[in-house]
């Protein structure tokens, strides 16, 4: 049993693709948690794991997908031991909801808005007899999330902009009052201004219901608008963690420092001589020894490729795996 | 004065809709959608022209038009003074290989049957760009060590599944290079890339506007990227381009009220300054452009609405050396 008050708790966790042409290592001994009433973003890029990730802490690995060992605390209760139907029961949605990545092209098109939103209610809450009540619910959390009620409840999916979609999907994962959303990319696909708003009422809303998010994204100047802190995945782990300024500003790891020299910025423009990071990420079948990172990091050393190296704090809350600050 | 590389006047391009033949019958009249409509711009040799703009606001089909990919409704493009839909078909055929483009997706726009030779090598082919076999393969070998595709020997013989989105865009690049272009329309070529790899295609862009001379009609929803890449932009709306000028004074001082609210919008990579900032909040979202709004397009999300805005389309402004404007805000009544 884990002893601090933190909402979610991953502890060692590696979650394997096993299949007939080896493992696909899509998380690899992570640890991560997430406090109450905290924005925690994981960055990471395509195929690093992040979503398997999120996917895990929902126990919906998509097949051959599993948890190979590792520990998911939620509110202390270890959830990688819990049955399925208690799964499903008591953390599934009410406790830990989550925000698709595309979830907004995902709503049923056949039905109505009104339909979808009511059936999430009638389901979990075991209330088939409470149309009445669910109904009330829906039009309480599509005023919520800034919409009209008479415009969106009647409506088909194919009928709300993209921007309205992207509400409806926000409203459907507080159906149930979680205490952790997870979004999976939730502004990818929304223009700018769009994206804007939707970031804006993710932010009201976990301030004024006090729900904790952990956003997946690779989309580092959405984080730097949002997050509380930052989790940095490269090749299935963990390589670096910090507070949003720390990491923005101060960033240790050599693939946290690439990462955001290389994405322009509106500000600073020409005056920002982007850095370049030579190769491209590793297939996870057989990811490269010792520091993962080794192949395409500037500063490689000897032991990079002998051995993994372990974690270090640099300042409170600020944690780098790199030999670089290993003092030997 | 040099004849610009790409001018563009009053360009339209408009899409009947179907609804039907009974629709048609019963109401004599058939729906368009103006997906550009009237826009003038044009392109010096060398430069980085950027036209952003929001989902459905016309700069793809614009690129498309430039290209001569569609037939403008009305209007003219011309390339380097030929009018570009004017011009005899063989003359176009001639000139056509000057003209290249770049897609955004490069999971979608390389042929998954043919390998990354015969992709590269196409282009020649077609246009009889070569005069021996030893030639063709010369230049693509060349082509591919411009793009960094290396040992080019090694990548000519796969299909563009055996890449990743990184090297799938290098072989859309080399494509669009192996010509010898002037001019190369790029629509929003590293949107589908990770971060750590678009620094990378941004700056070989930029190395063969030195190396070769191209000309970038560079299109993006991605202000950052552009201001990182671009000289002028133009910013579209519903078919028409609002503002436009140099790069940098238009994202430091936009001036009309889309433009401001736009830029306010976006991120920056810099948690103390995108907290700081102040944002314009648009209400709703861009109408459709079957029937766009009266007077300004813009005036039903505006801020700063007059009764003119609804009325009459305002003209363009010039605000400060080049830098214009079309919003009733800045003419003087």
């Amino acid at each position: 049993m884990n002893k601090n008050n933190k909402l979610l708790n991953i502890e060692d966790l590696r979650v394997y693709y096993v299949m007939s042409s080896g493992s696909v290592k899509a998380v690899d001994r992570v640890n991560l948690d997430i406090g109450k009433n905290e924005v925690v973003a994981l960055v990471g890029e395509s195929g690093c794991g992040k979503s398997t990730l999120a996917y895990s802490i929902l126990r919906i690995i998509p097949y051959p997908g599993r948890i190979i060992d590792g520990k998911i605390y939620f509110n202390n209760i270890d959830i990688t031991a819990l049955p399925e139907e208690e799964m499903r029961k008591k953390i599934r949605w009410r406790n830990i909801s989550m925000i698709f990545q595309g979830a907004m092209n995902s709503l049923n098109p056949v039905m109505k808005i009104k339909d979808q939103l009511m059936e999430a209610i009638i389901y979990h809450e075991d209330a088939i007899d409470d149309v009445e009540g669910a109904y009330l619910r829906a039009i309480d959390l599509i005023k919520r999330v800034g919409l009209d009620p008479s415009r969106v409840l009647e409506s088909y999916p194919h009928e709300l902009s993209g921007g309205m979609k992207q509400r409806v999907v926000i409203a459907m994962s507080l159906l149930l009052n979680p205490k952790l959303v997870i979004a999976d990319e939730p502004t990818t696909a929304l223009d700018v201004t769009t994206q804007a708003n939707i970031l804006e009422l993710l932010r009201d809303i976990q301030k004024e219901v006090g729900i904790s998010i952990l956003l997946i994204t690779h989309d580092l100047p959405v984080v730097a608008e949002i997050a509380d802190r930052v989790f940095v995945m490269y090749a299935g782990k963990i390589i670096e963690h910090a507070d949003i300024y720390s990491i923005f500003k101060e960033p240790q790891h050599p693939y946290t420092d690439g990462l955001i020299s290389s994405v322009p910025s509106l500000v600073e423009g020409k005056l920002k001589k982007l850095k370049i990071m030579k190769g491209e990420p590793p297939d996870l079948i057989n990811p490269p020894s010792g520091c993962r990172f080794h192949p395409r990091c500037p500063y490689k050393m000897d032991i990079c490729e002998k051995e993994e190296p372990p974690p270090v704090t640099i300042k409170e809350g600020h944690v780098v795996n790199c030999w670089l600050h290993v003092k030997r | 004065m040099e004849t610009p590389v790409l001018e563009v006047n009053n360009l339209k391009k408009y899409f009947a809709v179907s609804k039907g033949l009974l629709y048609s019958i019963l109401f004599k009249r058939v729906d368009y959608v103006k997906a550009v409509d009237g826009i003038s711009f044009d392109i010096k040799e060398k430069e980085i022209f950027v036209l952003a703009g929001e989902t459905g606001c016309g700069k793809t089909t614009t690129g498309k038009v430039v290209l001569g990919l569609y037939k403008p409704t009305d209007g003219q493009v011309k390339y380097k003074g030929f009018d570009i839909f004017r011009i005899r078909r063989r003359q176009w055929r001639r000139i056509r290989h000057k003209l290249q483009m770049i897609y955004q997706d490069p999971y979608e726009s390389l042929n998954p049957r043919q390998r990354v030779f015969d992709i590269i090598s196409e282009p020649l082919r077609l246009n009889k760009l070569y005069k021996s076999k030893d030639e063709l393969y010369d230049r693509v070998m060349k082509v591919m060590e411009d793009v960094k595709l290396v040992p080019p020997e090694d990548f000519m013989i796969r299909y563009p599944h055996e890449l990743s989105g990184g090297q799938r865009q290098r072989v859309a690049i080399a494509r669009a290079i192996v010509t010898n272009p002037d001019f190369i329309v790029a629509d929003e070529p590293v949107s589908m890339l990770d971060a750590s790899l678009r620094a990378s295609i941004l700056n070989l862009l930029l190395e063969f506007r030195e190396k070769l001379g191209v000309t970038y009609l560079y299109i993006t929803h991605d202000l950052a990227t552009a201001r990182y890449v671009g000289d002028r932009m133009a910013i579209m709306y519903l078919g028409q381009i609002v503002e436009m000028g140099n790069i940098d004074d238009l994202i430091e001082n936009p001036q009309h009220p889309y433009t401001q609210a736009l830029i306010s919008s976006i991120p920056v990579p810099d948690p103390e300054y995108t907290r700081r900032k102040r944002r314009i909040r648009l209400e709703g979202e861009p109408p459709t452009p079957i029937n766009p709004p009266s007077g300004c397009r813009f005036h039903p999300r505006c801020p700063y609405r007059m009764d003119i805005c609804e009325k009459e389309e305002p003209t363009y402004v010039d605000v400060k050396d080049g830098h214009i404007v079309k919003c009733w805000l800045h003419i003087k009544r």
